[in-house]
């Protein structure tokens, strides 16, 4: 998981180099404080009031300031050093903190980043199984807790290590001895974090995930307010909702319960250092005190005592002091070993579930080695075509029977063969769940159909350029989705290069120019939008709310067939492209598909015979097989299926003329 | 509806609060049910903090009495606050062996230990226990409440960001309760008993170590307003981000047939390089704040080494008598003071640090309560009654409509729908069709004019007991995840199966449901989108069927389906729209002209109406809609 930073070193460097001089520094900071005492207690102690400077600090500095007769003693220069130890530090605080911030923000940035453009790239067989809510959470809670990973954790998990290197050295220097036996202790934190850490994992990894669950209810449940409201259901969504929370709660309060006993139980292992520091150091100090007063009685100076004191191995009042400050200093460490670990278990729960989505691989992807096209004709070929949606299995047969061998998957479409010539018009009609849609999906390859099935140009689409095959093929969608966005930018955008002649598709700046504009709003004018639009106070520059709930149902149907003839396409999907219009924005709207579909090759679904009747040929379809086909005139001759529903119509039609 | 619904779609609005004690009362009050299990947790932060100020006063007597620094001072200051709480008599603590007074040293250090750990435990769990139950409270009376707001609401805020307040927000606004407080308790009663002790052993002293708190509460003041703002930027950008990621997910499909991938990319950059810098802005806020705070503590200490070392110093050679009048300490006073002002220091550098947890806290609450301070604009009026089953008669009195103010959608609109009745709306797309029927159910409010169901005005009626007898099939179908079977009752468990399935039966759905795996109890996955368009448009009739309204309405119905599948569902119809008013808006004047009544909109305006028959003998709009629909046929 840290292999990640290495792109991102820069910022971790500044931060970790920063961190190191702050820790060192930091940890000298009792080091001030003991030689302050000492010079106490030696002069206190009525032998050292004339031994002149005795630490190291006051041997580098003029012996006069800290005289008998100076300025409060000299005791000045300890409490200035102590305060621009620590501005100093401060100085480098800021570099730490900013460098691991920066390092954190960009690394998770950049995953979501990741993650975004992946599931951008994950096929609609994959989302159709996929609660959008699952995917919001990975890029919201789980990104955020790799932050903190990244940022915080691998912050105080480095200023731990350092503390725990730091810290003892100083301590050594004092007493090694007495160090050793305090740090008896220590091999004992390994072991109960890793036995807690087992804990808080699976107990985080259980609650977060009924926070995952929950977010999904609210979403779904905020989206579906308007059928909420309609019937009513308020109240039982609350239920629901709260039924989960209470779980939820569940979960947690197991975790906090681990989660309280860490860093007391770390903490607590520091009352056997502390009971050694006591006992042992006591005893120390008092056999330093016995050197002290010995040696003082013979006059020595205070660099002797010193020596001789360090020499038997004891220990001055001093260092008795300074070892506990260090102890206490120890204790936030110890603290935060128990934080970095939470952290860092999080953030590998977090991580296993992004890289989950991300080893996903795309299932439709350009092919390896696609055919050198830059443009389509837009002939089209389906050959002996069947699909079945993957995952789909058929009802399970009765409990009894089980030796009847297992029925094959229901297939959407079976046996479909179909050529359509560049530019002609085929019209599909059929039932509902006749596999209308699923036809036309597979020549995007919005769901990839086998290999050796469709074709345009005589290419498989499998092998087109999956850039150049969408961009040339413009679908009106059954369902019609329009984005929070602008009315031109809901029409224009994804268009660029294509109107210009580029069918790169590869710029993505928006379509500014003037020309793209004009000719964006041509094709309103086409799908017969133009006149609603120019009545909104904002015209094009409309905002829409989300999927243009704020517009009325043919509206947004209508910027859907903007949008897909903004494009130029060669191959032209309607998909009950005016189920939501009325009849006579209908009549004039095929007038304007008239033109549009003239030159390009179209295929149309309807269940309005009179936006068929005029196709190059009529397919019908019942339960994913050709049923009828031919044009118009002789599937009428036929008598079958269409003829019916032709007639159907002609009847009520004459009743109704003639009464 | 607010009249700037597309600023309100494209930023957040949020009602910062100038005064941080109103807001920050708001936030506590959620604690208020749970005030016996604050108060046991407040009662062991105090003993957890009153322990943890203990060593120092140890080491301090420590080093007067076994090291016999401070023999010369018999009174000593330490050793009476020790007497003081630990009952041991000072002449006897003196009297002893240096190998007891070890071993009782020991013997107190491990003791406090011990109890911190069963304290500190104890502590955190009790409080982190009300974190959590005051995380459900606030989440579910946010999630409550933000469903009985108007659908106006819904449409202008994103639901992705409507996910964030409910799921990131509220688990960061309980951060105030489960670290925020624990911590700032606790940091802010070891401060309190510092200060005592420190006042208690040396008046003077306490007095030069307190001096630097001005300094840090003017930097702790500015810290705030930087960081406040920073904080609210940063959220509002996190939102932005993450309501933008919703909508590309939910549209992915589209993305990927227009090839928007880049596009989304660009826009997604955007959103997140100011996520980051907004972060980072609050970061450098903070990266300042902490080292002056600290260096203004260190100061503090500094002072002690220096008046305090002066003092000691001042002491030596002095009689007893001599050492009280010079002001003088013992060492041993020294180095408790000393450890006091780093021990001082240390909840204060703490609060320095948790102040950011709680400024998100704040920042999140905000976002909460800007929900929470939303009032319906559609909501039950004082008096409203359930007034029982409709009979089903619908009245639109000079109905005048506008979603914006200045634009009017309906105007001056009348029409009376008989009980019983099954009437039809045809005109154009944006005639506002859709519209009338959201006045009816209430979903919004009328601008001018009534609407009357059974001679009431529909705001006379409690709205759950209006639109219980309402069931609308919408334009556009919503699934929800769950079960069939869920989605057609909506969880209502009282509804039973056989209704359910007599009602797929009667619109033609049983056919397909049943193919599926698991039947009526298979499950709808990705919001339904593994069903045909003209599949999902049959649940969503279903489940307005299964509902047994008194008024059926039927939004664009069966747009979607065959003329064959949609032949049998008007032979249903027939039977099931018998003792029930119903309201049909169709393009397809075979589903309309069986209506017992038509009426042609145009532009808001209610434009004809009469039977089918009637109707095409005014030779107007319908006639002409009617017209073109055959025409080819003709
Ligand atoms: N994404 C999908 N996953 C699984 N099954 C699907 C999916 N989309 C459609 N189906 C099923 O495939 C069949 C054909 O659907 P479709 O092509 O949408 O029909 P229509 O002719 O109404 O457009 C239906 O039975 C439907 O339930
Ligand atoms: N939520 C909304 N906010 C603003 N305008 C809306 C909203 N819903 C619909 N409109 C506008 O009101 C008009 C009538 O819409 P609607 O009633 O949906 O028409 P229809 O007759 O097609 O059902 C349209 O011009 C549409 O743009
Ligand atoms: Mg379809
Ligand atoms: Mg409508």
């Amino acid at each position: 998981m840290v292999g990640r930073c290495r792109p991102y070193w820069r910022p971790y460097l500044m931060g970790a180099a920063a961190l190191l001089i702050v820790d060192g520094l930091d940890a000298s900071g009792p080091q001030i404080v003991r030689w302050a005492i000492d010079h106490l207690v030696r002069v206190t102690s009525g032998t050292g009031a004339a031994a002149g400077p005795d630490s190291p600090l006051a041997a580098r500095l003029p012996a006069a300031w800290f005289g008998p007769d100076s300025f409060m003693h000299g005791m000045w220069v300890y409490g200035l050093a102590m305060v621009l130890l620590v501005a100093v530090t401060g100085f480098f605080r800021y570099f730490m903190s900013m460098g691991f911030a920066i390092g954190g923000i960009t690394l998770s940035n950049d995953l979501r980043k990741q993650l975004f453009s992946h599931t951008q790239k994950l096929s609609a067989t994959y989302h159709d199984r996929t609660k959008a809510g699952d995917l919001m959470t990975l890029a919201t809670s789980d990104i955020n807790a790799l932050r903190e990973f990244y940022w915080i954790g691998l912050w105080i998990g480095l200023d731990t290590l350092c503390y725990f290197l730091f810290v003892p050295a100083f301590m050594a220097g004092i007493s090694a001895k007495l160090l050793l036996a305090s740090l008896l202790t220590l091999p004992l934190i390994p072991f109960i974090v890793t036995r807690l850490a087992g804990r808080i994992e699976d107990r985080y990894g259980k609650m977060q995930a009924q926070l995952d669950a929950m977010s999904e209810r609210a979403r779904e449940s905020f989206s579906g307010a308007k059928v909420v409201k309609s019937f009513a259901r308020e109240e039982g969504e609350v239920k629901t909702f709260a039924k989960m929370g209470h779980e939820y709660r569940r979960r947690a309060l197991r975790l906090c319960f681990v989660e309280a006993l860490e860093q007391p139980l770390l903490v607590l292992m520091l009352a056997l250092a502390d009971l050694v520091i006591v006992g042992y150091g006591g005893v120390l100090v008092l056999r330093g005190l016995e050197i002290q007063r010995a040696l003082a009685a013979q006059g020595a100076g205070a660099a002797e005592i010193e020596a001789a004191v360090q020499a038997a191995g004891a220990l001055t009042v001093g260092g008795f002091v300074a070892f506990f400050s260090y102890l206490i200093r120890l204790s936030g460490p110890m603290v935060g070993l128990g934080w970095v670990v939470s952290i860092y278990l999080r953030g590998r729960v977090s991580m296993d579930r992004i890289e989950a989505v991300l080893h996903t691989k795309p299932d439709i992807t350009d092919p390896a080695q696609p055919v050198a096209v830059t443009e389509l004709r837009g002939e089209l070929e389906f050959r002996n075509l069947t699909f079945s949606y993957p995952g789909r299995k058929p009802a399970e047969t009765p409990a009894g029977d089980g030796a009847t061998t297992p029925p094959a998957p229901v297939a959407a479409l079976t046996g479909i063969s179909l050529r359509v010539p560049a530019g002609k018009t085929v019209a599909l009609v059929g039932a509902v769940g006749s596999g209308k849609s699923t036809l036309l999906n597979l020549i995007p390859r919005l769901y990839d159909p086998p290999a050796g099935t469709v074709f345009v140009d005589g290419h498989d689409v499998r092998d087109l350029p999956l850039g150049l095959l969408r961009t040339q093929v413009g679908t009106v969608p059954q369902e019609t989705f329009l984005f929070s966005e602008t009315i031109l930018e809901n029409i224009g955008v994804g268009n660029e290069g294509v109107g210009g002649g580029q069918s790169s598709g590869e710029t993505s700046i928006p379509p500014a120019s003037g020309g793209a504009e004009a000719w964006l709003r041509e094709c309103a004018k086409l799908a017969h939008l133009d006149e609603d639009v120019t009545g909104f106070p904002k015209g094009y520059a409309t905002m829409l709310g989300e999927k243009g709930v704020n517009l009325s149902g043919g509206q947004r149907q209508r910027v859907a067939i903007a949008r897909a003839v903004a494009r130029r396409p060669r191959i032209l999907l309607l998909d009950d492209c005016l189920s939501a219009v009325d009849t006579h924005t209908e009549a004039r709207l095929l007038g304007n598909l008239q033109s549009i579909m003239a030159g390009r090759t179209t295929l149309i679904v309807s269940h309005r015979l009179s936006s068929v009747e005029r196709a190059d040929e009529i397919i019908v379809l019942h339960d994913g097989r050709i049923a009828e086909r031919g044009t118009h005139t002789e599937l009428l001759a036929l008598g079958g299926h269409y003829a019916g529903l032709w007639e159907k119509q002609q009847l009520e039609q004459e009743v109704e003329e003639t009464s | 509806m607010s009249d700037d619904f597309e600023d309100d779609l494209r930023h957040e609005r949020i009602k910062t609060s100038t005064l941080d004690v109103a807001l920050l009362r708001r936030m506590l009050a959620y604690a208020k049910p749970y005030r016996l299990r604050v108060l046991a947790g407040l009662g062991l932060v105090l003993l957890s903090a009153s322990l943890a100020v203990m060593p120092p006063l140890l080491v301090g007597a420590m080093v007067d009495i076994l090291f016999r620094t401070g023999e010369s001072l018999p009174g000593n200051a330490v050793a009476r606050v020790l007497a003081f709480f630990s009952g041991l008599d000072p002449a006897a603590v003196r009297a002893m062996s240096e190998t007891r007074l070890l071993a009782t040293f020991g013997g107190l250090f491990l003791g406090l230990r011990v109890g911190a750990f069963f304290v500190d435990w104890a502590g955190a769990y009790l409080l982190m226990g009300l974190g959590q139950r005051v995380l459900f409270d606030i989440r579910q009376q946010l999630f409550t409440h933000i469903h009985s707001l108007s659908l106006s609401f819904f449409h202008r805020n994103p639901v992705g960001r409507l996910v964030n307040r409910v799921a990131f927000d509220v688990g960061n606004m309980e951060r105030m309760f489960s670290v925020g407080i624990v911590t700032l308790a606790k940091d802010a009663l070891m401060l309190l008993s510092i200060m005592t002790l420190l006042l208690l052993i040396d008046l003077k002293l306490a007095l030069i170590v307190m001096s630097v708190i001005p300094l840090l509460i003017v930097a702790t003041v500015v810290f705030r307003r930087f960081s406040r703002t920073a904080y609210r930027r940063w959220y509002a950008a996190q939102s932005r981000l993450n309501a933008f990621m919703a909508e590309t997910i939910a549209g992915v499909r589209v993305v990927q047939l227009f090839h928007r991938e880049k596009h989304h990319e660009a826009v997604y950059d955007r959103a997140a390089g100011e996520f980051a810098k907004e972060f980072l802005a609050q970061r450098r806020a903070w990266a300042w704040y902490r080292p002056l705070a600290m260096t203004f503590s260190a100061s503090g200490v500094g002072l002690v080494l220096w008046v305090c070392g002066d003092a000691v110093l001042r002491g030596s050679g002095l009689t007893p008598a001599g050492l009280a009048a010079a002001g003088a300490i013992s060492v041993g006073v020294f180095v408790s003071y000393l450890q006091y002002a780093e021990l001082f220091f240390q909840p204060i550098r703490d609060i320095a640090e948790k102040i950011d947890i709680v400024i998100g806290a704040m920042t999140s609450a905000e976002r909460i309560f800007t929900i929470e301070d939303e009032r319906p604009e559609v909501a039950d009026l004082p008096g409203a009654k359930d007034h029982g089953r409709l009979r089903g008669e619908v009245r639109f009195d000079h109905v005048g409509f506008e979603y914006k103010p200045g634009e009017p959608v309906l105007r001056d609109l009348d029409l009376t729908i008989a009980p019983g009745q099954t009437v039809a709306l045809v005109g154009h797309t944006g005639a506002g069709k859709t519209t009338i029927i959201n006045l009816v159910n209430r979903l919004y409010d009328v601008t001018s004019g009534r609407v009357t169901v059974d001679g009431r005005d529909v705001r006379e009626y409690q709205l759950q007991a209006l639109r219980r007898h309402i069931a609308v099939v919408h334009q556009d179908v919503f699934l929800f995840a769950g079960t069939i079977r869920e989605n057609l009752t909506l969880g209502d468990e009282s509804i039973p199966r056989e209704r359910v399935v007599a009602a797929c039966r009667q619109v033609g759905a049983d056919t397909f449901i049943e193919k599926r795996p698991g039947g009526y109890d298979g499950i709808v996955e990705g919001g339904g989108k593994t069903f045909s368009a003209g599949e999902r448009q049959l649940l969503s009739f279903a489940r307005a069927l299964v509902f047994d309204p008194a008024i059926l309405v039927l939004d664009e119905a069966t747009s979607s389906i065959d003329t064959h599948s949609e032949e049998l569902i008007q032979t249903a119809l027939r039977t099931l729209t018998a003792g029930r008013t119903s309201i049909v808006i169709a393009h397809r004047l075979s589903t309309v002209q069986r209506a017992d009544r038509i009426f042609v909109l145009h532009k808001g305006r209610l434009a004809e109406s009469g039977t089918h028959r009637e109707l095409l003998a005014q030779r107007g709009i319908y006639w002409k809609l009617y017209r073109l629909q055959y025409r080819d046929a003709a």
